[in-house]
């Protein structure tokens, strides 16, 4: 049951990138309609298959590969949703839904199995602790797309030629605030997830902070983002500069998930 | 049954010709009668507009349709066939859906995407399904064309894109600040196109606007004209820490507004996003603001590149539209057929 959940909204992704790329190129906005329609629609088998996995297991299910790299799509998903329900900038599907389903194609090739939650992660501060780090991910990712989105964007207009992109993309001062608004949120959840995290190592581990690789790149992630948002308030950086350091942020947020995961080993070694 | 049309239009005759041949309100209701009159036509649709005056009509298959069409505009009008003869277009069978479908969609109006020909389309399809001349046939073909027209609209956004100057600079303003009202506006001097710009501006809710000029009389008039703040030339600088939009059309040999001088005020705008219009020629603003962050300089050859990007867009849709408008053809074909054999 779980896997044909998972599949159907793989398929559902599918179907909605494709969408939100032929809406992309052709302007049609019926294609919007059902790229909306269809990552709805996965949003919420993915919701469900979720649900049932954490349900089977017993525990939330965000501890191995698939099941993460799986959560970690299904809160872009939701972050995605609420932007374009707030600011109706459906455009920016062609750029996240993509990466949706790539990255719901990487979780399907680890293995599906539920393996029982070892004795270091039997703890409530499991969920608050990863919800709060997969947000800040999730808020980042798509301040990442608007980032780049906004330099395109920034390019056309300044370069005077207006090529494919210029209509297609939303106005800058809107990706400006919204690239702000998600670090700015993401921020938030990174700081409760290195606090949750750090409650709960005092408690696991017997140190607050231990300086395991996942620790020092999430601070060093939180670093980048501090330093977005210090330079947004003092010397006033706005759009390009800003731009440039969400995009650079999310590397050290990819870094910190999956390059310490895979290159680095210490205590969250287990993801 | 043979399906016709006959007219002129803004590119086929002059408009003293067309103001000739136009059927007023009241005149199409009689022209229309006379035409119901007439046996050996059947049905008749008759559009007039200030760009054109067609007759869609459906006449007996032994009938010299064209000719019959051609005389009665003649004596209606009172004026010698040879007068206008060979300003007119004159289509039959498949060729008229087609031609009404391009019409409707405004591939055939000056300005493309134009919306009001929908509009007259529509209403001189009920104003003869009123009088009782547009019956079965016609009312087939023109509620085709009017579901198309709207499809048209719909699918292609076909009123997208800037056509002047003026518009140009005011999409270019949308796209960096996305909402244009309460923007703050500066103008500099005064020139034909800025005016246009500030008036667009204006209609989609530019407020607060500040007008300056070397000579006085001009700006006070304009700044009259859009309830706007005059200021001195010397000291219209200040109000560039506030305002989003500068509009300069100075007739000046040196820049007004340097890279240097922007530096500090952009620093006490804290970055907030700048748009420069520069309609002077000598340029009046430093193009060389443009390569700084949040700064936008445009003058006027690059507002021509816009234009011409757009109507490259354009060029491109009109492509698009003719695609959807062959398709519905064929459909809308294949449908009257299967009407009218069943019959």
């Amino acid at each position: 049951m779980y896997s044909i959940l998972f599949l159907s909204a793989l398929a559902a992704y599918f179907i909605s990138a494709a969408a939100f790329i032929i809406f992309y190129l052709k302007l049609n906005p019926d294609f919007s309609r059902y790229g909306l329609f269809f990552c709805r629609l996965g949003f919420f088998t993915h919701s469900c298959g979720f649900a049932l996995r954490g349900f089977n297991a017993g525990f939330i299910p965000v501890t191995n590969l698939h099941e993460s790299v799986s959560f970690f799509a299904l809160l872009v998903m939701a972050v995605f949703l609420v932007i374009e329900r707030s600011v109706c900038l459906r455009i920016i599907g062609a750029f996240v839904l993509p990466l949706i389903f790539l990255m719901m194609g990487v979780s399907s090739l680890f293995d599906t199995k539920i393996i029982p939650l070892m004795p270091a992660l039997q703890s409530y501060w499991l969920f608050f602790h990863v919800l709060s780090c997969f947000l800040a991910y999730a808020c980042f990712t798509c301040a990442f797309f608007l980032g780049i989105m906004y330099l395109l964007q920034e390019r056309q207009v300044k370069s005077k030629h207006l090529g494919l992109l210029f209509e297609r993309l939303p106005d800058l001062n809107i990706m400006d605030d919204i690239n702000y608004t998600m670090v700015l949120l993401g921020f938030f959840f990174l700081t409760a997830g290195i606090v949750t995290g750090s409650v709960w190592a005092q408690q696991a581990w017997g140190s607050w902070w231990s300086c395991d690789p996942k620790e020092t790149w999430a601070f060093i992630t939180w670093l980048v983002y501090a330093m977005y948002l210090h330079a947004r308030g003092n010397p006033g950086w706005k759009g390009k500069k800003t731009a440039i350091l969400s995009i650079i942020g999310f590397f050290s947020v990819l870094f910190t998930y999956f390059g310490v995961s895979f290159l680095l080993s210490g205590k969250h070694s287990y993801l | 049954m043979k399906l016709t049309v006959v007219g002129i239009n803004y590119r086929s005759a002059p408009i003293e010709l067309r103001e000739k041949l136009a059927f007023s309100e009241d005149s199409i209701t009689q022209a229309l009668t006379r035409l119901k009159q007439d046996e050996r036509i059947k049905e008749a649709v008759i559009l007039s507009t200030c760009n054109r005056v067609e007759i869609y009509s459906l006449t007996t298959k032994e009938t010299k349709f064209f000719e019959v069409i051609t005389e009665f505009l003649s004596s209606f009008h009172k004026i010698p066939n040879s007068e206008f003869e060979v300003n007119l277009y004159k289509y039959s069978g498949p060729a008229v859906i087609r031609h009404l479908f391009r019409v409707i969609s405004s591939l055939d109006s000056q300005v493309l995407g134009e919306n009001q020909i929908l509009g007259q389309v529509k209403g001189a399809y009920l104003e003869a399904k009123k009088r009782g001349t547009a019956s079965r046939y016609l009312s087939f073909v023109f509620e085709d064309a009017i579901k198309i027209g709207k499809r048209v609209r719909s699918q292609t956004e076909i009123g997208f894109g800037a056509v002047s100057l003026s518009t140009a600079a005011v999409q270019m303003a949308k796209k960096i600040f996305g909402e244009l009202s309460g923007r703050k506006i500066l103008v500099i001097g005064a020139g034909k196109i800025g005016e246009l710009t500030l008036k667009h501006l204006h209609e989609k809710g530019a407020r607060t606007i500040f007008v300056t000029n070397r000579t006085l009389e001009k700006s006070k008039t304009l700044a009259k004209a859009f309830g706007a703040n005059y200021l001195e030339f010397a000291d219209f600088s200040n109000s560039l820490e506030e305002v989003d939009i500068v509009i300069s059309s100075l007739d000046i040999s040196e820049y007004v507004i340097t890279k240097k001088f922007l530096k500090e005020i952009m620093q006490k705008r804290r970055q907030k996003p700048i748009f420069f219009i520069d309609l002077g020629l000598p340029r009046n603003i430093d193009p060389q603001i443009n390569v700084m962050d949040n700064a936008y300089v445009y003058n006027l050859d690059d507002l021509k590149k816009v234009k011409d990007a757009n109507f490259k867009e354009r060029f491109q849709q009109v492509k698009n539209i003719e695609l959807i408008i062959e398709k519905e053809l064929v459909k809308t074909q294949a449908r009257l057929k299967d009407f009218f054999n069943n019959e």
